[in-house]
């Protein structure tokens, strides 16, 4: 359990997105680095999709 | 009619756009509709590809979006410039829709002054952007919007020098070579000339964008005011 008590500006939680739509002119949104937030789910032996906030 | 591509058309350029996507750039001097076929054949058949992600197709230019842990660089890049030199059959175009558009009036703000600035009458302006069948090359820029080809060249105009900060959903407007309508309220520097009650963009649909690319759409003037 973790409890934020102060975030700085624009802080977020962010997934790999909603792929599939660009095509329509939607973008996908979620993780700008989206290997980063697989690779650090990964070797903290999450499912690779897991949200996390970025640092 | 059916055709074996075969003309000469500029060699496509590839590039990176940063470790997870290929543009594929087949641009020339002016829009090319053979290319674009083969933009859209590319973008139906690379999805195939385990690993890639999204194919969008753009104005002679097409971005293959794919996952780098999957698929190696290298190889979506080879197919990518292998299918371009395939030759291929044309396919059957897409649905012929009509697309009603009040001209003038308060639908179409710039109308009176588009027709002063090119010397040509109000109903001149309306007759020329309505005899052509365009083409939706593209859909992107904004949730729905289209990129069609097929605008009558002595309809070009440049952008407003300032441009508005919301061009209501519907409006069709002319910028530059390309005319286009707004699929939602959004800011444009584009020439308002009429406005469709047709709605271009709607999330709740299965597919919230109207047109795909390969449609062709005609615009049908409703009223002139």
């Amino acid at each position: 359990m973790i409890e934020i008590l102060t975030s700085g500006l624009m802080n977020s939680v962010q997934d790999l997105g909603r792929p599939g739509y660009l095509d329509q002119g939607i973008g996908r949104g979620g993780a700008m680095d989206r290997p980063a937030l697989r690779i650090a789910n990964l070797l903290l032996g999450n499912p690779e999709a897991r949200p996390a906030a970025p640092a | 009619m059916e055709s074996i591509m075969l003309h000469e058309e500029t060699k496509p350029r590839l590039s990176y756009e940063g470790t997870g996507a290929i543009l594929l750039d087949a641009a020339g001097g002016s829009f090319d509709a053979r290319a674009q076929e083969k933009v859209w054949r590319l973008a139906r058949e690379l999805k195939f590809i385990h690993g890639v992600e999204e194919t969008v197709p753009g104005m002679n230019n097409l971005m293959v979006v794919f996952d780098p842990l999957e698929l190696d660089a290298y190889v979506i890049e080879q197919s990518m410039l292998d299918l371009w030199d395939t030759p291929f059959r044309s396919e059957e175009p897409g649905r012929i829709v009509d697309v009603p558009v009040h001209y003038g009036g308060q639908d179409g703000v710039d109308l009176d002054d588009f027709a002063r600035a090119k010397s040509l009458s109000v109903d001149e302006i309306v007759a020329r952007h309505t005899a052509p069948l365009y083409s939706v090359a593209a859909v992107g820029a904004m949730p729905g919007f289209v990129y069609l080809s097929g605008l009558d060249p002595s309809l070009a105009a440049s952008r407003l020098s300032s441009p508005r900060q919301g061009v209501p959903r519907g409006s069709v407007i002319i910028g530059g070579t390309q005319t286009g309508i707004m699929p939602i309220t959004a800011p444009s520097g584009w020439h308002i000339l009429g406005r469709t009650p047709l709605d271009l963009f709607d999330p709740s649909r299965e597919r919230p964008a109207l047109f795909r690319p390969g449609d062709r759409i005609r615009f049908v003037p409703e009223r002139l005011t």
